[in-house]
């Protein structure tokens, strides 16, 4: 479960995320989209802990980040947009570190296992610049997986990703939600949100336009027409601009 | 062509410039700024056109001693000659050690995209590319001439220096870019490249071996006091005029010939020779006809994907990117304390420092100038005297370069930061996790060399008190003391990230430059603030701790109580003190925001 409370991030003079408030509940997938610029990535490295708030509240499982920020990152895990590795760290050695750092209980069976369901147990020995970016991206996935996370955040996940890295990765989200987990995305592809997301919020210079189901958003834009595409959608929600 | 380059590197040059202005509205740049002109002011630009050094302040035995010694600079053209011939047989033993992968000219990303299409050819770029290397070389010139000047009031010697300046480095830089292509391509030619650099390393070590030795033997021109600085330099002078190593130093002392002319016929003789051997190398690479595209691209292309991860606040592709496994230092579980997961980390990664490169650079120099003193000294060398020699070394590297050396903390982890601060762990655990690796190997270092300097440098057999206090001590000191050295630069490495990226992910500028400055005076305050107190605590529990175990033991013993309990004192107050600088570095960690405090970093 994910509760944020009226987060704002200031660099300077500028409001970066302004007043945004929702909630992810168990089992559901949030779609964060918007222009550039509007303030995806900013909000979920807020909601992540990498970058601190401020002013607002962000829970996560009910604890609060600000107060108990290592409570909580206990429970959730954070996807970037780019895979970051360690240069000299193989495969299995990022697992096992990763492992050590959140204390993962019977790690060795779970590494295997996560290795094997990812498809890179033969990368096992491997370094990062030895990998593709689709492996990579596999790592990444793997490593943050290994703690049993209720609650994700995706940067961009389909990044980068052949279309058959795509495949796996919507239905590794929608698994991980059915699981029980609370997720949010950030993406400019809206086709994700329509096969992923049960639930899209629409950023625009880091304030919230619209928020709910695909079919609460879609009615309230498509003023009475019938068949009005995703993308018409978030162009009039948007203005179809990006400042 | 030319005027092409001309207004690239023009634009390019005032652009500069504008953003560098732009960039000091942020106070931590003004404050670098302000640094930089200040020590460039005192240190630099005083002393154009007035006096250096005011004798005045010197000691008296100094002030007679520079009114009993003047030296011509023409008598410097030998030392000169022989100082560049060495640095030329550094550069090809530099190359045989460690050649480069390819053969690439330095193009940047843009002057790839649009010169390498464009009908040019090879040779115009290469001209191009030796071209745009001169704008660095004059700059540096002229600052050398600012630094090394010695307070001449002359200008037209100031112009003959930086002139001579721009001779010497230029010969360097085309030799070393000649150079470079050349034994690469050699290498890649032969079928046991191994052989040839064990024939080309022998044959130029012989050559030094020869050289040296024929040095130390010439006969002098004068008779002057051994050992004085006069005599070196007569020597020097006697021995590249000397037979066959005339010719072996005649484009050395030509490319230097410049530098020292204090005549205007001289400089103009001298510079006309110079510019004929520049000519030579210039026509040397030209003539090359190498195909260097590919490697250009490829560092090029790993600059761009550097530069643009760090522009993202992102870990960015290591500008060397390694190929070699290495092993797990120890087991590591998943239980137990976090932070040995970063010593664990850091040990795989340190592996890829020690290498054969790094522990000749390293200490190749005070090793080769321990041994050379113990020549001059005409003593034997003994065992004990060669271990001694390579524990002090040893030491004092480590005590002085190590904690710049040794950067496998938060200095190379600060690009990854966004995924440091998603795991679950406390600021200061983070810190102190990333700062173990450093600790480990600069104290296992130290506390091995000094003990080979104790073993070797003993002659008497020590009791059984006196070596277990030293040891003690020295195990409850040094380890403190290294972290105290370390806090320091991972302090730097948070509030003034810009200093902590290295290479490629550097950033540049007069501001960097200031901050570099007050970095190393904070650094060296910041070490003498936090020694002090624990030094003269230390020494006052000993002395106290002494008298009072000397009323109840023999000497000896109370000695040894007094080391025991005024180094563990010491110790306490140290760790007091790291304590406090963890904690705060673990609150600046938790407040660390990667899209401001990285450079160049958004959101």
């Amino acid at each position: 479960m994910i509760e944020v409370s009226n987060i704002i991030k200031r660099y300077g003079n500028h409001t970066a995320v302004n007043n945004l408030s929702f909630t992810v509940k168990p089992g559901e997938v949030l779609g964060l989209v918007g222009p550039n610029g509007a303030g995806k990535t900013t909000t979920l490295r807020c909601l992540a802990g990498v970058i601190p708030l401020s002013s607002g509240q962000v829970t996560i499982t009910g604890i609060h980040l600000s107060q108990d920020p290592v409570a909580a990152k206990k429970h959730l895990a954070f996807f970037p947009d780019e895979p970051r590795l360690f240069d000299y760290l193989t495969v299995r050695q990022h697992m096992t570190f990763t492992a050590r750092i959140y204390g993962v209980s019977d790690a060795k069976s779970k590494i295997d296992s996560l290795l094997q369901e990812l498809e890179i147990f033969d990368k096992a020995n491997r370094l990062p610049s030895e990998l593709s970016r689709g492996m990579k991206q596999k790592l990444v996935i793997a490593c943050g997986l290994l703690h049993s996370p209720k609650v994700m955040f995706f940067d961009e996940p389909l990044t980068g990703l052949d279309p058959l890295g795509i495949r796996k990765m919507k239905d590794s989200i929608i698994s991980r939600a059915k699981a029980g987990a609370s997720i949010v995305l950030s993406s400019h592809l809206l086709h994700l949100l329509e096969e992923v997301c049960t639930n899209v919020l629409i950023l625009k210079k880091g304030e919230k336009i619209a928020d709910g189901t695909l079919q609460e958003v879609s009615a309230r834009y498509s003023a009475g027409e019938d068949n009005v595409s995703l993308e018409e959608i978030f162009i009039r929600a948007t203005g179809g601009t990006e400042s | 062509m030319t005027r092409a380059f001309i207004y690239l590197r023009l634009v390019s040059f005032i652009n500069q410039i504008l953003s560098t202005v732009k960039r000091l509205r942020e106070p931590k740049f003004i404050l670098g700024t302000a640094a930089a002109f200040i020590y460039l002011y005192y240190v630099v630009f005083r002393t154009v056109g007035g006096e250096v050094v005011n004798s005045k302040h010197l000691p008296v035995a100094y002030q007679n001693s520079l009114i009993t010694q003047t030296y011509t600079r023409d008598q410097f053209l030998g030392v000169g000659a022989c100082i560049l011939f060495l640095l030329t047989i550094v550069r090809v033993l530099w190359l045989i050690v460690s050649p480069p992968k390819q053969v690439g000219l330095k193009f940047s990303e843009a002057e790839i995209a649009f010169l390498f299409p464009a009908p040019l050819t090879r040779k115009k770029l290469i001209h191009f590319n030796l071209l745009s290397a001169q704008i660095t070389v004059l700059i540096s010139s002229i600052l050398l001439t600012l630094v090394f000047g010695g307070g001449s009031t002359s200008y037209l010697l100031n112009i003959y220096r930086t002139l001579g300046w721009w001779v010497i480095l230029s010969a360097m830089n085309l030799f070393s870019i000649g150079s470079g292509i050349y034994v690469t391509r050699m290498l890649e030619r032969v079928s046991k490249p191994l052989v040839v650099k064990i024939v080309i390393g022998v044959l130029l070590f012989v050559l030094l071996k020869f050289t040296f030795t024929s040095f130390l033997n010439a006969p002098l021109l004068e008779s002057v006091n051994s050992g004085s600085i006069s005599t070196i330099l007569s020597q020097a002078n006697a021995f590249i005029n000397l037979g066959i190593y005339h010719w072996l130093f005649l484009p050395f002392s030509i490319l230097v010939a410049p530098y020292f002319a204090t005549q205007l016929s001289p400089f103009i003789f001298g510079i006309s020779q110079a510019i004929v051997v520049l000519a030579i190398l210039y026509y040397w690479i030209l003539n090359m006809e190498v195909s260097f595209e590919d490697g250009s691209l490829a560092r090029a292309e790993n600059r761009a994907a550097i530069r643009a991860a760090v522009a993202s606040g992102k870990a960015p592709i290591n500008a060397s990117t390694p190929t070699k496994v290495y092993k797990d230092p120890f087991r590591l579980s998943s239980y137990g304390s976090p932070e040995i997961a970063f010593l664990w980390k850091n040990l795989i990664s340190i592996q890829s420092w020690f290498n054969l490169r790094v522990i000749l650079l390293l200490f190749g120099p005070a090793l080769a100038s321990g041994f050379y003193a113990l020549h001059l000294s005409g003593k034997e060398v003994d065992g004990s005297k060669v271990v001694l020699i390579i524990g002090s070394a040893v030491a004092m590297i480590t005590a002085m370069v190590g904690p710049q050396f040794l950067r496998q903390d938060l200095r190379s982890d600060i690009i990854y930061m966004d995924m440091l601060k998603t795991y679950p762990l406390k600021g200061w655990q983070i810190v102190l996790g990333e700062m173990i690796t450093p600790v480990f190997v600069m104290t296992t270092s130290l506390l091995l060399s000094l003990g080979l300097c104790f073993f070797s440098s003993t002659k008497h057999p020590q009791s059984f008190y006196s070596i277990f206090s030293l040891i003690l001590a020295a195990l409850l000191v040094i380890p403190p003391i290294c972290t105290l050295q370390l806090i320091i630069p991972n302090a730097a490495a948070l509030i003034f990230p810009a200093l902590a990226m290295s290479g490629n992910n550097r950033r540049a500028g007069i501001e960097v430059v200031g901050q570099r400055i007050i970095f190393i005076f904070g650094q060296l305050l910041a070490i003498i603030c936090a020694l002090l107190p624990a030094l003269l605590l230390g020494l006052c529990v000993y002395i106290s701790a002494r008298w009072w175990a000397g009323l109840l033991f023999m000497d000896e013993v109370a000695k040894c109580i007094g080391a025991c309990i005024g180094s563990g004192t010491a110790m306490l107050l140290m760790v007091g003190e790291i304590a406090l600088g963890l904690w705060w570095l673990g609150y600046r960690f938790e407040k660390f925001d990667i899209s401001t405090d990285l450079p160049q970093g958004s959101n």
